[in-house]
């Protein structure tokens, strides 16, 4: 069955109240005009053309149904729409259009009024229906469209129609007998169409659950990697020390230079573990537990630097505009702030040059800033950069050792204190993080 | 009396990337008696010789950015002037495949005495001698 539409013909006025449709011509008119000579042998070649395209693909026939349609009803436009499934949602999207039509294949309207075929089932047009959306995203003169809906068991399962851009051209009962044979065909077509799509999204899905699942592997064993090389450097200072404490027993300055790198060995390999904890725990969406005190933070910046440099060298600069600034926080969990912050500089800025540790402070907040010169971190590594385990493209390739959880654990602190982290990265400047918390992290943000 | 340092009048160059382990070499090896240049990594270690450095015996970690340990064996042995000079590799990643051209192989943490040991072996007279 099918539906012509006119769109200068005078009938039921009811059909203006229930939507976009500016002109219905019912069947019965349709049947009324002379009607040519059935043409069974084009549309017999049409339908084994069509057979043959869908055995090369459901897209080729359906390509095939738009051309014949528009040949065997000599329009001037014609096209196919067929509903699927999007996100969740029906949708009617055009698959194929042919002649002069619009070129707009590829996008999906919900189905209903403003769709030709949604049109047609919300006037229940078992019979047929049109909608005049065609002819005018067409921008044709308005013409005579006829829409033939087709179904899968009772389901509304696309429209095939065609279209004259010239007021004179009518169709007849050969194009519509013509057009139901042709729909008739492109329910099949349709359901090949999209059980092939269908198969399409599960392969790629797989493809993609694959792909990630490999990645994390490959992710955890590089991290594993990097942990046990990282946890070997405190382990090989600290045991070389002792037993050099243990060689030089008897001078006093040996002894001690030896005693303060086994601390500060331990201390790095502790803060480790701490930091891998932690991570796991951010990873599972909890919060870094603090133990909140008054404290100074430029005292607790000035012992970050202390420690550093018994690490890393006389590298490190304290820029302090704040003087004493007094407040609540966790003063362990910002020197570890500190110290990520300082190594990450140490080991991807310029080597050698002087990284620079600010202290600034507002009325509500103070802002801790870390800041070495060298290349500028890229956009996109910009982007992944506060991800756990994830290590930037530049990172990697720089060959430093890093597990990619130290910005984690810098912005999971940042914010256990109600603040905030931001990166700032220029050619020619360098990089710069901010670390920003409140006064009193004790007080609602 | 004590006996006289095994390390006086010779010259280790240290490439490790970590400061750590660097000065924790510094001083096992001065507290014998040698003379210590550090490296931050292969491409300094390079520079270093290129100064006309000449040290006795070269302590090299691997795994380090910018030229890691491996490129570093390879810049050595296509110097003639410095092929000569023994390496002894102390690293975590090591083995003798990536290690071509090193005379042994520490794996971190090593122990003490026996870096000593052959810190000292390499460095007698038949083994390697700067001009």
């Amino acid at each position: 069955m099918s539906l012509g539409i006119q769109p200068s013909s005078q009938n039921d006025p009811s059909f203006f109240a229930r939507g976009p449709l500016e002109r219905i011509v019912k069947m019965e008119e349709l049947h009324r005009r002379l009607g040519r000579s059935p043409n069974y042998r084009g549309e017999n070649d049409a339908l084994r053309l069509l057979a043959k395209l869908l055995s090369d693909s459901p897209q080729a026939a359906l390509q095939g149904l738009a051309d014949q349609a528009l040949k065997l009803c000599r329009a001037e436009s014609a096209g196919i729409g067929i509903t699927e499934i999007c996100d969740g949602k029906n949708v009617f999207r055009w698959h194929a259009v042919s002649g002069n039509s619009p070129p707009h294949p590829e996008s999906a309207t919900p189905p209903g009024f403003g769709s030709a075929c949604g049109s047609a089932w919300a006037y229940e047009a078992q019979a047929t229906g049109a909608s005049h959306s065609i002819l005018r995203e067409r921008k044709a003169a308005p013409g005579e469209a006829l829409l033939v809906p087709f179904f899968r068991g009772a389901q509304e399962a696309g429209a095939l129609w065609v279209a004259h851009h010239n007021a004179n051209k009518r169709f007849d009962r050969e194009d519509q007998r013509i057009m139901e044979s042709l729909a008739a065909f492109a329910s099949g077509v349709a359901q090949s169409y999209l059980r092939e799509e269908a198969a399409d999204l599960a392969r790629r899905r797989q493809e993609e659950v694959v792909s990630l699942l490999e990645s994390e592997k490959e992710l955890r064993e590089k991290f594993v990697t990097a942990l046990t090389h990282d946890l070997r450097t405190p382990l090989t200072s600290a045991k070389m020390s002792a037993q050099l404490l243990a060689r030089k027993a008897g001078e006093p300055e040996a002894v001690l230079r030896s005693a303060a790198r086994i601390s500060a060995s331990v201390d790095r390999a502790e803060r480790m573990v701490r930091d891998l904890l932690d991570a796991n725990r951010l990873k599972a969406g909890e919060g870094i537990p603090l133990s909140i005190e008054a404290c100074r933070l430029d005292e607790v910046v000035n012992h970050s630097v202390k420690e550093l440099t018994a690490l890393n060298g006389e590298r490190f600069e304290f820029v302090n505009e704040a003087h004493e600034t007094e407040g609540y926080w966790d003063h362990e969990a910002l020197s570890r702030v500190i110290d990520n912050l300082a190594s990450n500089a140490v080991k991807y800025g310029a080597p050698g040059k002087t990284i620079t540790i600010g202290l600034v402070k507002q009325q509500h907040y103070a802002e801790i800033s870390v800041h070495n010169e060298g290349d500028a971190i890229s956009i996109d590594d910009q982007k992944s950069l506060f991800k756990s385990y994830r290590r930037t493209d530049s990172a990697v390739s720089s060959g430093q050792k890093g597990w990619g959880i130290g910005l984690v654990l810098v912005k999971g602190i940042a914010e256990a204190h109600g603040g905030s982290v931001r990166l700032e990265s220029f050619p020619e400047r360098g990089t710069t993080v901010y670390v920003r918390v409140p006064l009193d992290c004790r007080l609602p943000s | 009396m004590s006996a006289p340092l095994p390390g006086l009048g010779k010259l280790i160059l240290v490439v490790d990337d970590e400061y750590l382990i660097r000065e924790t070499l510094r001083d096992a090896l001065e507290a014998d008696g040698y003379d210590v240049v550090t490296a931050q990594n292969g491409k300094e270690g390079l520079g270093r010789l290129g100064e006309s450095l000449r040290p006795n015996l070269i302590l090299l970690d691997m795994m380090m950015p910018i030229m890691g340990g491996q490129e570093f064996l390879q810049g050595l042995a296509q110097r003639p002037d410095l092929a000569p000079i023994p390496v002894l590799v102390v690293s975590a990643t090591a083995d003798t495949k990536n290690t071509p051209g090193a005379k042994a192989i520490l794996k971190k943490p090593p122990d003490l005495d026996q870096l000593l040991w052959m810190v000292f072996k390499y460095t007698q007279k038949d083994q390697y001698s700067p001009s």
